[in-house]
């Protein structure tokens, strides 16, 4: 997945708000894009997409923090 | 126990306890005299720019060391704090400065840009942020260079402490007054009940506009123990959170069931080692028994306790959890009157309710607040007069809680008598996120409703009618609100309706959308 799908995932299927600026480091937490229902649905999401299994100590702030570390995180667990 | 004003306990510790770590975030931390020091050159910054006794001062930050040196040296100077909540938008932000009449403010960087779209005549003297363009700001360097003894200020217990911001039901928050006195009463009832001591490390997992947060950092100045501040984003992820109680030691935690829950679901606790935990708090909600239950199996070495109280009341009731037997979901009571409050169980025609039978529990206490800030009307309706021996009546506040009393004398909670609702912990009035839907331009009418989230807590939906000619989407509107309201309270899910339904009354029937949509139908 590229950090273009995860965005648009971010918009619009969790925050239904389409036009929203996401730039790929910024601080998903600290701008309150995500909170930690939403955390739960983007999990799902990709699990799904990614045909992975995320299993919740890979859940974190380290891991979620901006577009580029989901991605990078995905990566690995791709790799 | 340490002085008579909430902020004593910081220049007691720093006589007797220096060098003892008085607030931990991230690796980095403040002892008690570093923390005595930085409050009072704080209390001399907001006083050579003209804070006068009982000014309100905001505290617009995310968590940090320095959001603790704000608490203080706003008390030091005679202020009351006003906690913000660091996501509100600009325009809810100003609602509130312009309301409580707030000219100082504590911020941290990470809200510059909110403070910078606030129209310049709606921003106060900001503290603790690099000169910029269009903010009139004093940098903690410029902080710094004010003197380290305390302001010499005649202050008392009955001054107010603090004022703390919750949804109103006219869609304008609304404020609750406190004095140092309820704040320390209700400070040294937790750090009495869970027995702190100076080796405790408390969690700060609340945001400090959450009336928890009074309990996490002042019950445990009490004791000299070391609140924990844990980032924002931590919060956010059940399995960090658990991993900086590790690391960092945790004790005692406060926090909101679904908090908990999360922890439980998705907290990785079979990876963690959480022997230093010994008590949890919760509040806010009732905590469903089967979830509870698990949690203690999980943490077997913890305590438990239920701690009831609206934040105008705080901490009124309390009841430590005995083991839960499988299989026995009865709702957990919210216990017994903790000291120094007394409750009163009412009809609707202010008539005592035999036991058993629920009724509104009406409260009074030392840790009740003064009354919201500039609401006269509000206040009238609130608060109930009872003959007293003296020569003034005897003050009671109606929770709006129906409560009963069980033949055991333990307390029960069975919902609200309004219109108000729980989310996650917060207190969210239906009427508000409906009058902010109305101010879209496009929409007619708007009823707003709250159905289980399967988290032990509640979701809210809102369902709108548009004006003939328009045409926005759900999206739409909820990119609008999201400008009017704090994040907590906007509904998951807008849905446009051509009608609403309607009792035969002719009122919008709130209870038949909700029914509506539990049954996986849309109006």
């Amino acid at each position: 997945m590229s950090i273009d799908d995860i965005r648009t995932y971010i918009r619009d299927g969790i925050l239904m708000d389409p036009a929203l600026s996401i730039e790929p480091d910024d601080d998903l937490l600290l701008s309150n894009v995500l909170d930690s229902l939403r955390v739960m649905l983007l999990v799902t999401h990709l699990e799904e997409r990614a045909g992975i299994d995320i299993p919740p100590e890979d859940v974190t702030l380290e891991n979620f923090q901006s577009l580029r570390r989901i991605h990078d995180y995905l990566g690995r667990r791709s790799a | 126990m340490p002085g008579y004003l909430i902020h004593h306990a910081v220049s007691h510790w720093a006589e007797r306890a220096p060098d003892a770590p008085a607030l931990i975030m991230e690796g980095r931390s403040l002892s008690w005299s570093e923390l005595e020091e930085a409050g009072n050159r704080l209390a001399h910054a907001l006083l050579a720019r003209g804070l006068a006794p009982g000014d309100r001062v905001g505290i617009f930050m995310h968590k940090s060391l320095h959001l603790g040196v704000a608490l203080y040296g706003i008390l030091k100077a005679g202020g009351a704090f006003v906690p913000l909540d660091p996501f509100l938008p600009p325009a809810r932000l100003e609602v509130v400065l312009e309301d409580c009449g707030i000219r100082h403010l504590v911020a941290s960087d990470t809200v510059a840009r909110t403070l910078e779209s606030l129209p310049p005549a709606a921003r106060p003297s900001i503290y603790g942020l690099d000169p910029r363009d269009g903010l009139d700001g004093v940098s903690w360097a410029e902080v710094d260079t004010h003197p380290a003894h305390p302001p010499d200020l005649r202050l008392i217990d009955l001054d107010l402490g603090y004022i703390m911001y919750t949804s109103g039901s006219t869609g304008r928050p609304k404020g609750m007054m406190h004095t140092h006195r309820g704040s320390l009463t209700y400070a040294r009832w937790g750090a009495d009940h869970v027995g702190l001591g100076p080796g405790d490390r408390v969690a700060s997992h609340a945001p400090l506009h959450f009336d928890l947060s009074i309990f996490d950092f002042f019950s445990t100045a009490q004791a000299g123990a070391a609140v924990v501040l844990v980032p924002e984003g931590v919060t956010k992820f059940p399995a960090s959170f658990t991993r900086t109680i590790e690391s960092e030691g945790i004790s005692v935690v406060f926090t909101v069931p679904f908090t908990l829950i999360e922890m439980l679901e998705r907290g990785a606790l079979d990876q963690r080692d959480l022997s230093s935990l010994r008590w949890i708090l919760f509040g806010g909600e009732p905590f469903p028994p089967k979830h509870l239950r698990a949690l203690m199996a999980r943490l077997p070495g913890v305590r438990f306790t239920n701690v009831y109280g609206p934040a105008e009341a705080p901490s009124c009731t309390c009841y430590d959890v005995p083991p839960l037997a499988e299989g026995d979901d009865a709702p957990i009571p919210i216990g017994t009157m903790s000291r120094n409050s007394r409750g009163l169980i009412i009809d609707a025609d202010d008539q005592e309710c035999p036991v058993g039978v629920p009724g509104e529990l009406c409260v009074r206490s030392s840790t009740l607040t003064l009354g919201y800030w500039n609401r006269p009307e509000l206040n009238a309706r609130v608060f109930l007069e009872r003959p007293s021996h003296g020569p003034r009546p005897e003050v009671w506040y109606r929770t709006g809680d129906m409560v009963s009393r069980g033949e055991d004398g333990l307390l029960h909670f069975h919902g609200r008598r309004d219109r108000m609702v729980k989310t996650r912990g917060h207190r969210v009035e239906l009427d508000e996120v409906e009058a902010a839907l109305c101010t879209h331009p496009a929409v007619s009418e708007a009823a707003a409703f709250a159905v289980p989230d399967g988290q032990g807590s509640s979701a809210i939906l809102a369902t709108v009618t548009l004006r003939e000619g328009d045409d926005p989407d759900g999206g739409e509107i909820m990119r609008h609100i999201r400008g009017h309201l704090p994040v907590y309270a906007l509904p998951r899910e807008v849905t446009v309706a051509s009608d609403l339904p309607r009792t035969t009354s002719g009122k919008v029937d709130r209870g038949r959308l909700r029914d509506l949509y539990l049954d996986g139908r849309r109006p």
